[in-house]
């Protein structure tokens, strides 16, 4: 019965041209956005890396002398002038275009040197010229994983392999939340207009949403697929395929690990489908209680800014957390977690809350569904 | 096979349906008459379990009620209901339909080609429903209806927009699905052609049943002669003291009771009044109705 119920829900949605749509702006925007992005102009590692000795210059210039009549200021003193000869140096291995063990050894040294100049409590630098602790993690988790792997230094960020993360990133969150909204605005709405025809199916309302989520899903994710084949492909035609082995880094267990693209991606999609599901059932429980399109998709906004909204008024919003894991692109890069002071936010524990989640909106519908079913009295004509 | 008990339905101060309470069993077809807005659609919306009933309960097979939603699901397995021909989807086929139909309770669409045959739907039912003219629909919906092959059907205004030749051709197969033991509501304004394939025809006003009109048995039998107010009035004192005047114009002498030649003088004396037709036989669906309905008109 359910795959039966399946096959006219897939009649259905084939023939629903607002579906269609939406389908085809996942499809464009791929190939779209590469338009726009190989436009970009993206810093080079030499680039980054003579902005950091620019850096480390600005330090000297305003490290107080006071400070280094200290022990303390005079061994951070030490520490960053050692840190920019070698990062220095590091400008000059790029240069040369060689010499790529030399340049990550001395990166990881750099690393290490500001770290203990962390330890020491950055005496004597002004604030604005501290490197955050994330970012070093970042750099020597990279380093390490390059070294690792013995990959190149600087990979070309316009192709596709790179591509695809950044454009992944960018459709992620907030927008895919509100497409995957859109698409299933009226998922349970358009039965009004027929509901003499499905009204007595001889099907329980579970098998009914389930194969309406099913159906809506495999929607949204095949579309989705073809909009990454799309996009990859105009890329690689563009600029190449590039390295799907090389690092992308992901904030993990408290610490920075650095993952292959393509692990990268496969993580970035699993949780796409997680997210799609979570908005899916939502969509049926907001139909359940609005019977309105439009208020599918405003209060399903409204209830992800929530937690944004408290944050920005400096209330306690931790209950409220698991509703910005959405947002995976900042799950996976760490930055949720500095944003919410909450070192536990990764990308496993934004997985199981979001599987949390669902299972508390199918809660929520089955309690909603049971109370229409008897409070239906007289309430159909 | 169903029962309806106690049944009470009432919107704001409104009775709908008032303590009605019928059984009917397999194997017939059941007529439900009533004018517009008076409860008929209510009383099959409350058999499928659309409307909860404030008072009273559904009971099928002497024991299911609609306690909970796996008792609904369990009775909906066995009970269709007549789509309305605004409610099909534009963009689906008419065989779409039908296949839906047919999977979702026989859980088969073997039998979909005969249904059409039969219903001479051949040349459209592949095309989609938005092209279907209101008699194509009104077609349509009766062979989901066949489609689904369940033991109970509730069809609402099963022959509105059809013509005669289709409205003949439903009828038959009424007749043949009542043989096949399936009990059938049909709720129509079409009175006398119920009167083809009904086994009661059930009356409905201010909320109950007022009249159960059974097509098989001992029925009694009327000499029916349409008759002006007028001449009505000449005649009034002359009548037997239980004869009917029906809605101002249809005179019933009720053959009860007469021996031969009293029958023979009152056919005699009427037929001077005679400017229609006069006709001898029980009351039939449209004078009971013209009797409930139009008396005070």
């Amino acid at each position: 019965m359910f795959w039966k119920y399946v096959l006219f829900e897939s009649k259905l949605l084939i023939r629903n041209r607002k579906l269609w749509f939406l389908g085809l702006i996942i499809i464009l925007f791929f190939p779209i956005y590469f338009l726009y992005y190989s436009q970009s102009d993206p810093e080079s590692l030499e680039d980054q890396k003579k902005y950091e000795a620019g850096i480390i210059s600005s330090i000297f210039n305003q490290f107080p002398e006071d400070q280094r009549d200290t022990s303390e200021g005079n061994e951070v003193y030490d520490l960053i002038s050692e840190q920019s000869s070698l990062v220095n140096m590091q400008v000059y291995y790029l240069s040369q275009g060689k010499n790529t063990e030399a340049y990550i050894e001395s990166g990881l040294r750099v690393n290490e040197l500001r770290l203990e100049v962390h330890e020491l409590g950055n005496k004597g630098i002004p604030d604005h010229l501290v490197m955050p602790k994330e970012e070093i993690l970042k750099e020597d988790a990279l380093l390490t994983y390059i070294q690792k792997h013995d990959i190149p230094l600087q990979p070309d960020t316009i192709v596709a392999s790179n591509y695809l993360i950044v454009a992944l990133n960018t459709f992620s969150g907030i927008l895919f939340f509100i497409y995957v909204l859109i698409s299933g605005s009226e998922i349970l709405l358009y039965e009004q207009r027929h509901r003499t025809v499905v009204n007595g199916f001889p099907l329980s309302f579970n098998t009914k949403i389930h194969s309406k989520i099913m159906i809506h899903f495999l929607h949204t994710i095949i579309f989705l697929l073809i909009g990454l084949l799309v996009g990859g492909l105009y890329a690689a035609k563009e600029a190449g395929f590039g390295d799907f082995t090389y690092p992308v880094l992901i904030y993990q267990n408290g610490s920075y690990e650095a993952i292959s693209t393509l692990s990268y991606l496969l993580h970035t999609l699993l949780a796409i489908a997680v997210i799609t599901l979570m908005a899916l059932y939502l969509s049926i429980l907001l139909n359940m209680i609005f019977n309105n399109a439009y208020a599918n998709v405003l209060i399903g906004l409204g209830i992800f800014l929530i937690p944004h909204l408290l944050v920005n008024i400096r209330v306690d919003s931790q209950l409220f957390h698991p509703l910005t894991y959405i947002d995976f692109a900042n799950v996976l890069s760490g930055d949720l977690s500095v944003k919410l002071e909450n070192a536990q936010i990764d990308y496993w524990h934004a997985i199981f809350w979001l599987v949390i989640l669902i299972l508390l909106i199918l809660t929520i519908i089955t309690v909603v569904n049971r109370f229409i079913y008897f409070k239906r009295k007289e309430a159909n004509e | 096979m169903l029962e309806l008990k106690k049944i009470s339905v009432a919107y704001k101060d409104k009775k709908v349906l008032d303590n009605l309470s019928f059984t009917a069993h397999e194997g017939e077809i059941i007529g439900v008459v009533a004018p517009n807005g008076t409860g008929k659609t209510t009383l099959f919306n409350v058999m499928a379990n659309f409307i909860k009933p404030k008072t009273g309960e559904v009971i099928y097979k002497e024991r299911h009620t609609y306690k909970s939603e796996r008792a609904e699901l369990f009775i909906h397995k066995n009970l269709s209901t007549f789509p309305d021909q605004s409610d099909l989807f534009d963009e689906l086929t008419g065989m779409d339909h039908m296949k839906l139909y047919g999977s979702m309770w026989k859980k088969s669409t073997k039998h979909i080609q005969e249904i059409v045959d039969y219903l001479q739907m051949n040349d459209y039912v592949k095309r989609k429903v938005r092209t279907y003219s209101l008699g194509m629909r009104q077609r349509l919906c009766f062979a989901m209806m066949v489609a689904t092959d369940t033991s109970i059907m509730l069809m609402d205004e099963v022959m509105n927009g059809l013509d005669v030749s289709n409205v003949a051709l439903i009828s038959k197969r009424l007749i043949q699905m009542k043989e096949e033991k399936k009990l059938i509501f049909v709720a129509s304004h079409l009175l006398e052609n119920l009167d083809l394939y009904a086994d009661r025809v059930i009356f409905l006003k201010d909320g109950n049943i007022i009249h159960e009109q059974r097509f098989h048995g001992e029925t009694e039998d009327y000499i029916k002669l349409e008759i002006e107010h007028d001449q009505y009035e000449k005649l009034k004192n002359m009548l037997p003291a239980n004869h009917m005047y029906i809605a101002n114009h249809i005179l019933c002498l009720p053959l009860k009771g007469m021996n031969i030649s009293e029958q023979t003088k009152w056919i005699e004396n009427l037929l001077d009044f005679n400017e229609k037709e006069l006709t001898i036989g029980p009351l039939g669906t449209v004078e009971y109705y013209e009797k409930y309905y139009l008396e005070n008109e």
